[in-house]
């Protein structure tokens, strides 16, 4: 937008002073502000109270489908679905701003949900490390270009009716990852070899469903020397280590080597694996297994994506050969 | 006998922003040879916090006049727009300055800073930091020494998606920038560019800017002898921030963040790489310390600073020609601007 010669404010959205001024006067807010979680929920709590008192025509909200958690339940492919972000954090802390949006449609200012796919397109950081780990995938890939999310905001802005709902942005037809790869790397004249990896090897890997390590797991970590000597920086804690040290020397050395066997035993040695790491974001997004529909955003607000599929990528291909992103590093 | 002033030197500060907070403050206070004594900032309040975080003694201002009389070298750290005002205020004085990159947004008031300082007997320093990285000074003693063999062509290529952010927000306006990715970090690389090789013969520019600041730019530059070079600079999208030289003898890769090493290939040894470092003197931990040692040393025992006002000028001068021979970066997939133009 600076590359325009329109005035841009810098604003602090946890100063809700600086907020208040900045949006008095404004038609339309869009939120499209990224952060940790709780700059997230206080930022968004300073605009809406800004709104509040501002009455704007309009705000929208971009929301994102992580509400829907990472491996979403059936029935999330249109917005009827109920919304379940598991424990994702980034899922939960988005599903929480959208209420938190929704209460100011309550008080009266129209608030428009907008749930994009992963955004694609010229300057896409999740483009760029996409091609840069080209694999397959059978699900839908749920990726938007820019500038039709652009127009979704636009289409929400003119549109009269339609308020306090949400709207998944998304291709107007499903298509899979191993499609888009092909599609992709045939514009880019890239050879594409997949890996097959299956969604149920992933899963366990997902943030949300990480397990959280065992007790045995815990008292290995608590009597490492890391987390002991990291402990001592606090002079009570040092003490009590050198008492538990001398303690434990103080041990048959026999028992000693038992007990250490215990804790540090077995050492594992892993093979290499050619496969990508399922911990992996790219290989985590494909887990998704279901195409979450914009029709509602076609019927309702009049969406009319400017670019079709093929389009889209097209101009994403000749952005990759412009950034000189398919350059191999020189061995 | 005359003594010599070991003292260190004292400091004013002017501006007190992102890079003053994060750089220049913790360098000068880490520096024996400075003390900082004031801080000064268009919003004292700002100046006010960050003595408080630092736990600084110093004065805190709105104005830099007020301080001159105090202290021995002003840095200025403020919005770009703002460089040469401050600068000819101290100058006037008599006070040496230490300018952040860019000196000024036009070459004219950066000729006049120049003279200015040389009519009151004092001097600029400007704030190049990556010229007191070592390998900066390597690469320009190998290239003195011909140790590549004859140059082909280089490329600088700079990309961070989003990257530094000023508190004031001056780099979104190119009226107080005074450009945009070119100005912001592109004078970076100019400035090694002048430094390692000279003015160019010839140069091409392209960005993408449609009024504001540009985000995206491409330049290409030719030297005597078939020698060229080009940079890609982005403030939209990581790029592999590094410098290359195609030579004779060695293809030389250098990442722009680093400090000490470069890394060659040897022609007549395909599939092996080198390092290189210089063993004259360690790495400063920290460039900005060096820095602010440096200007403070031309305090106090003469001499030219690393980059003086004439050399950190002709950035300056590049940027405004690049500027005025500029074309509009090609964008294939700007779909919207050939749908505009048809419709026009």
């Amino acid at each position: 937008m600076a590359r325009l010669a329109v005035p841009i404010r810098m604003v602090d959205l946890l100063h809700c002073e600086q907020v208040e001024e900045a949006v008095a006067g404004c038609d339309v807010i869009v939120n499209c502000a990224l952060g940790d979680d709780v700059s997230m929920i206080r930022g968004l709590n300073h605009l809406l109270e800004a709104a509040r008192r501002g009455r704007p025509q309009k705000l929208i909200h971009l929301s994102s489908i992580s509400i829907y958690g990472e491996d979403p339940a059936p029935g999330s492919g249109t917005e009827a679905g109920r919304p379940d972000p598991g424990r994702n954090p980034y899922g939960v802390a988005k599903l929480r701003q959208d209420k938190m949006a929704l209460r100011l449609q309550k008080a009266g200012v129209p608030v428009y949900l907008l749930c994009p796919g992963n955004i694609t397109g010229p300057y896409s950081p999740f483009l760029r490390g996409l091609v840069e780990r080209l694999m397959g995938g059978q699900y839908p890939s749920n990726l938007v270009h820019v500038d039709n999310l652009v127009e979704a905001i636009l289409s929400a802005i003119r549109t009269a009716g339609g308020a306090g709902e949400r709207y998944f942005v998304n291709e107007t037809r499903p298509v899979s990852w191993r499609q888009l790869f092909q599609d992709l790397s045939g514009r880019l004249g890239i050879q594409c070899s997949f890996v097959d990896v299956s969604r149920k090897e992933v899963l366990p890997f997902l943030p949300s469903r990480r397990r959280t390590p065992g007790l045995r797991e815990q008292c290995r970590i608590a009597l490492s020397g890391e987390f002991r000597r990291a402990l001592s920086i606090l002079p009570v804690f040092a003490r009590m280590n050198l008492l538990a040290a001398s303690v434990f020397e103080s041990l048959p050395p026999a028992t000693q080597r038992r007990i250490r066997e215990r804790l540090r035993w077995p050492v594992r040695v892993e093979k290499p694996d050619p496969r990508p790491s399922l911990d992996d974001r790219y290989v985590q997004v494909q887990v998704r297994r279901f195409y979450h529909s914009p029709q509602k955003l076609m019927d309702k607000l009049g969406w009319k994506p400017p670019l079709d599929y093929e389009q889209g990528l097209d101009g994403t291909a000749s952005w990759v050969r412009f950034a000189a992103l398919c350059e191999r590093p020189r061995t | 006998m005359q003594q010599t002033n070991t003292s260190p030197v004292r400091l004013a500060i002017a501006g007190c922003g992102a890079i003053t907070d994060e750089s220049h403050l913790p360098a000068a206070l880490g520096s024996p040879h400075a003390e900082v004594k004031a801080l000064i900032d268009s919003s004292p309040d700002r100046a006010a916090r960050l003595a408080r975080k630092y736990g600084c003694d110093a004065e805190i201002g709105e104005r830099l006049e007020a301080v001159l009389g105090k202290v021995e070298g002003v840095l200025i750290a403020t919005p770009n727009h703002t460089h040469s005002l401050l600068a000819r205020i101290a100058l006037e004085q008599g006070v040496p300055v230490l300018v952040e990159k860019p000196l000024t947004t036009t070459y004219a008031d950066a000729i006049e800073l120049c003279e200015l300082a040389k009519r009151n007997g004092t001097f600029i320093s400007v704030g190049f930091v990556t010229r007191h990285f070592p390998v900066v000074r390597l690469m320009k003693r190998l290239l003195g020494e011909g140790f590549f063999g004859r140059l082909d062509r280089f490329c600088f290529e700079f990309g961070t998606a989003g990257g530094w952010a000023p508190v004031s927000g001056y780099n979104l306006d190119r009226n107080q920038s005074g450009g945009g990715v070119l100005v912001v970090n592109g004078t970076h690389y100019l400035d090694r560019m002048l430094y390692w090789f000279g003015w160019p013969e010839r140069f091409t520019f392209a960005d993408d800017s449609f009024g504001g600041v540009e985000a995206n730019c491409r330049a290409t530059f030719e030297y005597a002898g078939g020698f060229e070079g080009s940079m890609f600079l982005s403030k939209s999208m990581s790029l592999k921030n590094r410098f290359t030289i195609e030579a004779e003898r060695f293809h030389v890769e250098v990442s722009l963040s680093e400090v000490d090493n470069l890394t060659l290939f040897p022609k007549d040894l395909p599939g092996t790489r080198m390092s290189l470092c210089s063993t004259d003197r360690p790495a400063a931990a920290d460039p900005f310390l060096a820095q602010i040692e440096d200007f403070a040393s031309v305090i106090r025992k003469g001499g030219s600073p690393a980059v003086d006002g004439e050399f950190g000028a002709l950035s300056v001068k590049l940027c405004e020609q690049l500027y005025a021979c500029r074309t509009q970066l090609e964008e294939p997939w700007a779909w919207y601007r050939k749908a505009a133009k048809v419709q026009a």
